[in-house]
């Protein structure tokens, strides 16, 4: 994932030198999370793969004023909620969409158990816990880890307050954490352990 | 209760189990990097107080950073795509800018060294900038997409394939063209070819795929199939490996329906005013597919595998085959050498180790020269 700088970076080549391949690097690191943050809305893939694309061929069109743009993470989430409520609009009729129908999917990550010192059946619990969050849990989850947004993006970008945002991290957080110590049930020689 | 104490001047008292909430919030801020240093602190204190949650801490900053893995290899096509369609799209808009304000490069960097050099396209500048402004807020990129054509040409001795949007595969022979709108698959199906290409359709009840010939229109649903219409041919050739296939005669309108294994033979020649209806059926003929006993090879879409077959063709046709395949030109200059047959296979084969093989069954001498070949009687 590009951090801020990098994107800070690829945005201002993009827009003084009309880089493509700077273009492409920012393309190319976001395309898979903004096609999934759009088929949680439009409930539909090709359509998110349509959405995400027209989202970037604004940003092409539009690239000389792109170093104005200050929290660029942010400038991509929303428009590619804007573009898919248009969608939505256009062919379903339906102007907004409500945080509690959006199904935000969390692909599973292939954690490591070597990598992490768990056991592989508590990395299945994990990854099990994690699938089965609450909706509004596993999109505010998600959004925060896999897509790095901080805690005022996603305030704005879902219309919630910052305090729903930190309640919601403590469920998901509370749970993947009572699936990692579910391992001690069986193995309680963990204090081995450094 | 505990005591916090921080620095020698802020205490305070906390119960565990109240504030249980808490430590998982100041985590959740930690991970997505959202603490700030006070609360860092805190965090610190109480998970050196609550070893359990201090393990799951370390367990959870790991999975945090393990980000899923992802497919670069979709990515990059999609990027491919993606500029592909930004430079039709650009096409479009310098041809509209030209059409409007003359002929003006619609690229900034350009535009940059302009403003640099004239007053006078400053102004131009402003008007453009204005204009394209104007019509990004009218038009969607949608809009764009729908007057585009996408266009895909083979010259002689190069062949190509491609997937269509639709996941439809296609492979061009050489020496042909074939074009599609952008918006393929939207509601249609719908492509132009001119010369040689094999299908393999996806399956679409709801979107019959159209091919339009100069002679033909070829409407299916879901199968393989083989084209041949090269206007320099006699014939224009569909041949059907399997499912089925409609063809529409665009002459006179009559209706054909291929079963697998059949191929249609559609004459490229005017129909003469003369012809009655029922001698019009000279126009067409309905036959098997030629199949290479040897190796079971099907000679109409042997192309594909990169062979060249021919299979008791003239020296005529056979000549024009080479001639796309190897991107060479053959002039034959003798009437009764054009109308000799031969059956063969060419695949790794020079042009010249190729006449050479023709030779042992026909006498005649050929000389190349810079691509263009000539054959006569020895």
């Amino acid at each position: 994932m590009l951090n801020q700088d990098e994107i800070r970076v690829l945005q201002l080549k993009i827009a003084e030198n009309n880089d493509d391949h700077a273009f492409g690097q920012l393309y190319m690191s976001f395309i898979h999370n903004l096609q999934q943050f759009a088929n949680s809305i439009i409930k539909n893939h090709e359509l998110a793969e349509e959405i995400v694309s027209d989202v970037f061929i604004k940003i092409w069109q539009n690239r000389a004023k792109l170093g104005k743009i200050e929290n660029f993470r942010l400038y991509l989430y929303i428009s590619t909620k804007n573009t898919s409520l248009n969608y939505l609009s256009r062919h379903f009729r339906k102007k907004t969409i409500s945080l509690d129908e959006m199904a935000l999917n969390i692909p599973a990550t292939g954690y490591n158990p070597e990598n992490l010192m768990i056991t592989s059946e508590a990395v299945k619990k994990i990854e099990f816990e994690i699938q089965n969050l609450p909706l509004r849990c596993r999109i505010i989850f998600k959004l925060a880890k896999d897509d790095g947004l901080k805690y005022n993006d996603i305030a704005k970008l879902l219309d919630i307050s910052v305090n729903t945002i930190d309640n919601q991290m403590a469920i998901a957080l509370k749970k993947i954490s009572s699936a990692i110590n579910f391992q001690f049930q069986k193995k309680p020689n963990h204090s081995s352990r450094g | 209760m505990v005591l916090v104490e921080f620095g020698n001047s802020a205490v305070l008292i906390y119960d565990m189990d109240q504030n249980n909430e808490h430590i998982w919030k100041l985590m959740g801020r930690k991970l997505s990097g959202d603490a700030t240093k006070e609360e860092l602190a805190e965090l610190e204190f109480l998970l050196l107080k609550n070893p359990d949650e201090n393990y799951s801490m370390e367990i959870l900053a790991d999975l945090w950073n393990s980000k899923p893995e992802l497919k670069s290899h979709y990515a990059e096509n999609k990027y491919k795509e993606l500029m592909l369609h930004l430079q039709q799209l650009e096409n479009d808009e310098s041809r509209v800018n030209k059409y409007r304000l003359g002929d003006h490069d619609s690229r900034p960097g350009i535009l940059k060294k302009w403003y640099l050099l004239l007053t006078s396209t400053i102004i131009i500048g402003f008007a453009f900038f204005f204009l394209k402004k104007k019509q990004e807020s009218s038009n969607s990129a949608k809009e764009y997409v729908t007057f585009s054509k996408n266009e895909i040409n083979t010259k002689n001795g190069s062949k190509t394939n491609m997937v269509l949007p639709d996941g439809t595969k296609v492979w061009l022979n050489a020496g042909s063209k074939l074009t599609y709108d952008n918006d393929y698959g939207i509601n249609l199906r719908e492509v132009n070819l001119s010369g040689e290409a094999y299908f393999d359709v996806v399956k679409n009840r709801k979107k019959p795929f159209i091919i339009h010939t100069s002679k033909i229109n070829i409407k299916v649903l879901g199968t393989a199939f083989n084209v041949s219409c090269y206007p320099n041919e006699k014939n224009t050739e569909t041949s059907l490996v399997r499912g089925s296939l409609e063809v529409t005669m665009k002459e006179g309108g009559g209706k054909i329906i291929l079963k697998p294994n059949e191929k249609l033979i559609v004459s490229n020649n005017r129909i003469p005013v003369k012809l009655t209806p029922d001698t019009s059926r000279n126009i067409f003929e309905l036959s098997r597919l030629s199949i290479m006993p040897k190796d079971n090879t099907i000679v109409e879409t042997s192309w594909v595998n990169n062979k060249l077959v021919f299979r008791a063709e003239t020296f005529e046709e056979v000549a024009h085959k080479m001639e796309r395949w190897y991107g060479v030109v053959i002039v034959i200059a003798d009437e009764k050498l054009k109308s000799e047959k031969f059956t063969g296979i060419f695949e790794k084969e020079t042009i010249s180790q190729a006449l050479n093989a023709l030779q042992i069954t026909t006498s005649f001498s050929f000389s190349i020269n810079n691509g263009n070949i000539l054959i006569y009687k020895k």
